[in-house]
């Protein structure tokens, strides 16, 4: 019992922790202008909770140094419009 | 089953470690990938603590007598529910407990999508994951709540009769979640300090998350109190116990933070204070989680017994430690950018507010320590009893009070004499007439007429502010009277959620003060069909009965209660005996009947062989369930301040980007 447990345990934890390191670069290459320009074009459709998800892993990418300021600024400003629209 | 929980908890020994140096290496080599999987080895240790937790419910609920934490803390008799409830009822299953709440909380963090304050995000989850490693070590190498009892027992020792409460079920896991919430803000308040934030995004980010704990602080204490109300019975609810006053000091901490956070968002004062507060409350959890688990408080003795209570030392120094240097790295940006500039204003009845409570803090601290304090200076423990704390604390409590009917209604920076009148006026002059009536209808001691005199005050300032508001919208909308003050608590609910508060609070305040000034106590034995007489009630013992199940035995006395002629009820004081040494395994049973005025309250405190006597005890507690009802009243406000605003994130970031722009400009 022990033991199968933690075999399947192991696997789900190798799972979780590994798959960012070892999937493609979709993690560290994000399409921001398209995928905002995908938000922008859907309107109303975009759950809010995406929204507030992409700002965050936005928030990352420009801590990690992924984007320029400029870059950062404007998709944030973009993102934040768009959330704005939804909330209010 | 025990093997999978071992098992869960020493590969979360390992994620652990893994994530936290995964976050640190990624957040230096700017390696996202290493980022996300330390962030996925968050979740992966919530998986498995979760899993260890499960065992130790499934070991629990079907009586394996092979582990020794089972063996000690259930028995076979025991309901389904205190088996479950077992789980917190030791040191072991607590720290079990403490740890999987908190994986929780760290999967939250980690994995949260608020915007606001994003950059503190994998800062604060390295915080978690240490907090966490501490009790992983306890729970890996100290003391594992899967140990092995080396036997199969026949039965186990049964779980402590009065912790067959359904308000011991309730009770720690109010208090754990609160407890283990304030690890959330304090982990980004480390966050923050450690990037030189200068302390304001860490107040963004967790404001909620502050009240959310507080919450659970406030009914974990309060329904600790109700179950030894219930339980205990001695008539009371409150009697300084060290692990009682290890649930209040954080308490009052976090209520003065979350006054004195309304300063700084406003006007950027308080930076320092904050930071302590917070840093403080947290400590006092660990505390209060020190003081209940190693048994320092019985003796010094006690205390070297286990080496628990030395590794939670070791943990609180390192906290402090940490905490100071960041503190002291960051203390001149931390800096107010401006400063108090009237004695009577808001932000200086605040911070009047905030010493208050943090002064009897460091009271209730110093008195639970001190008998260990003249143990080890004088060689004997010198207890400190009821009457100590509540001389010493009850002055402040009767000025935080008149403060809670201040605070609210001051403006910011300055107030005119006009504008004080015009908010206080009528409020002081209804006070005072009420302290009058007081006294004239025969309640004159000083302090509970002062205390109920200075509620009334605050009472009267909310209706009056709720007035006032619902006036304002009635003539500006032309909506009716329910629908203005509907929209009026909708359009500002931290303010109107908060003063819902304040009324609960003040409905407790009227409860502690009327059952502790007045209550009445008589001890009297009767013989069956003999007429006790108290106050204005009359109560006729019918005798003895005894009701039995395969889990225990109940020897009960049957009373008729009648309340200034009338039949008011039937009550059932009773003792309660467990399992098969019935002799040291009972409890008391109390019965009541709770009303508005005052509470009845019957102990059945001995009887003789045939059951034709019996001695009672008889207590008539005045106000005492305003205690509980304001509990209740208290969650609703809180859940009208928690309930998110329409644009809540979007006003946020804006906040943000203003106060960003400023720092640049």
């Amino acid at each position: 019992m022990g033991l199968v447990a933690a075999l399947i345990l192991g696997v789900l934890v190798l799972y979780l922790i590994a798959y960012p390191i070892l999937t493609n670069d979709e993690i560290e290459n994000i399409d921001y202008q398209q995928r905002i320009k995908s938000f922008e074009e859907a309107g109303n459709f975009v759950d809010r909770d995406v929204i507030l998800a992409e700002i965050s892993e936005l928030e990352l990418d420009y801590h990690l140094d992924n984007l320029s300021e400029e870059k950062y600024r404007d998709f944030k400003e973009r993102l934040e419009e768009l959330l704005a629209e939804k909330e209010n | 089953m025990a093997d999978v929980g071992s098992i869960s908890l020493m590969m979360s020994f390992v994620v652990i470690i893994y994530s936290i140096i995964a976050y640190i290496v990624g957040l230096k080599q700017q390696n996202k990938r290493l980022v996300k999987s330390a962030q996925n080895g968050v979740l992966a240790n919530t998986i498995l603590v979760t899993v260890a937790s499960l065992s130790l419910l499934y070991l629990l609920a079907t009586s394996d007598f092979s582990i020794e934490y089972v063996a000690q803390y259930t028995n076979r008799t025991l309901p389904m529910i205190y088996k479950l409830s077992a789980f917190w009822a030791g040191n072991t299953g607590s720290l079990l407990l403490w740890f999987w709440v908190l994986s929780i909380y760290g999967a939250i963090v980690a994995f949260s999508k608020n915007p606001v304050g994003a950059k503190l995000k994998p800062y604060a989850s390295v915080v978690m994951l240490l907090i966490g490693l501490f009790f992983s070590l306890l729970l890996n190498f100290d003391t594992s709540p899967f140990a092995p009892l080396g036997f199969v027992a026949q039965d186990g020792a049964g779980l402590n009769p009065m912790l067959q409460n359904i308000g011991m079920v309730i009770h720690p896991l109010t208090q754990f979640l609160g407890y283990v919430g304030l690890a959330v803000p304090f982990a980004y308040l480390m966050a923050d300090l450690f990037l030189g934030e200068k302390g304001a995004s860490w107040i963004k980010v967790t404001r909620r998350w502050v009240l959310f704990t507080w919450l659970f602080l406030t009914i974990g204490m309060v329904s600790g109190g109700e179950w030894a109300y219930v339980e205990l019975g001695w008539g009371g609810y409150w009697a300084w116990d060290p692990v009682e006053n290890a649930s209040l000091m954080p308490w009052l901490t976090v209520t003065a933070f979350m006054h004195s956070v309304m300063i700084q968002e406003k006007q950027g004062t308080f930076k320092i204070w904050n930071v302590l507060l917070m840093a403080a409350s947290f400590l006092l959890t660990i505390v209060g989680t020190f003081i209940t688990r190693s048994g320092i408080l019985a003796s010094v003795h006690a205390f070297a017994e286990g080496r628990t209570g030395f590794y939670f030392l070791i943990f609180m120094f390192i906290i402090v430690v940490v905490t100071l240097f960041l503190f002291f790295k960051r203390f001149k940006s931390l800096r107010s950018e401006s400063s108090t500039e009237s004695l009577i204003s808001k932000e200086s009845s605040f911070l009047i507010n905030n010493i208050l409570m943090v002064v009897i803090s460091v009271v209730v601290l110093w008195g639970t320590f001190y008998p260990l304090i003249s143990e080890a200076i004088y060689g004997v423990q010198i207890t400190v009893g009821e009457g100590f704390f509540n001389q010493t604390t009850i002055p402040f409590w009767i000025a935080m009070v008149i403060l809670m009917g201040l605070c609210p209604l001051l403006p910011w920076r300055k107030s005119s004499t006009k504008g004080l009148k015009k908010k206080f006026g009528v409020p002081l002059f209804l006070s005072h007439i009420f302290g009058f009536v007081l006294f004239f209808i025969g309640i004159r001691d000083f302090y509970p007429v002062v205390t109920f005199a200075a509620s009334f005050f605050v009472l009267v300032t909310i209706v009056q502010e709720f007035w006032q508001g619902v006036r304002a919208r009635k003539s500006n909308t032309g909506e009716g009277v329910i629908r203005a003050l509907l929209n009026l608590v909708g359009a500002n609910r931290r303010r109107y959620g908060g003063f819902i508060i304040h009324i609960a609070v003040i409905m407790m305040v009227v409860g502690i003060t009327g059952s502790s000034a007045y209550q009445e106590e008589v001890l009297v034995t009767a013989e069956r069909g003999e007429v006790i007489e108290t106050k204005n009630y009359e109560m006729t013992y019918n005798g003895l009965q005894v009701a039995e199940d395969p889990h225990s035995a109940v020897v009960y006395a049957e009373m008729d209660v009648y309340r200034n002629g009338n039949f008011y009820a039937t009550l059932r004081p009773a003792q309660e005996y467990f399992g098969a040494s019935a002799e040291q395994d009972s409890s008391a049973q109390v019965d009541f009947k709770s009303g508005i005025r005052e509470d009845l309250y019957i102990i059945l405190s001995g009887w003789d062989e045939s059951g034709d006597t019996a001695t009672f005890e008889v207590v008539v507690n005045p106000l005492v369930s305003w205690i509980f009802w304001g509990m209740r009243l208290m969650v609703i406000g809180t859940a009208i301040a928690l309930w998110p605003d329409r644009g809540h994130y979007s006003r946020m970031l804006l906040k943000e980007r203003y106060s960003v722009s400023k720092e640049v400009s």
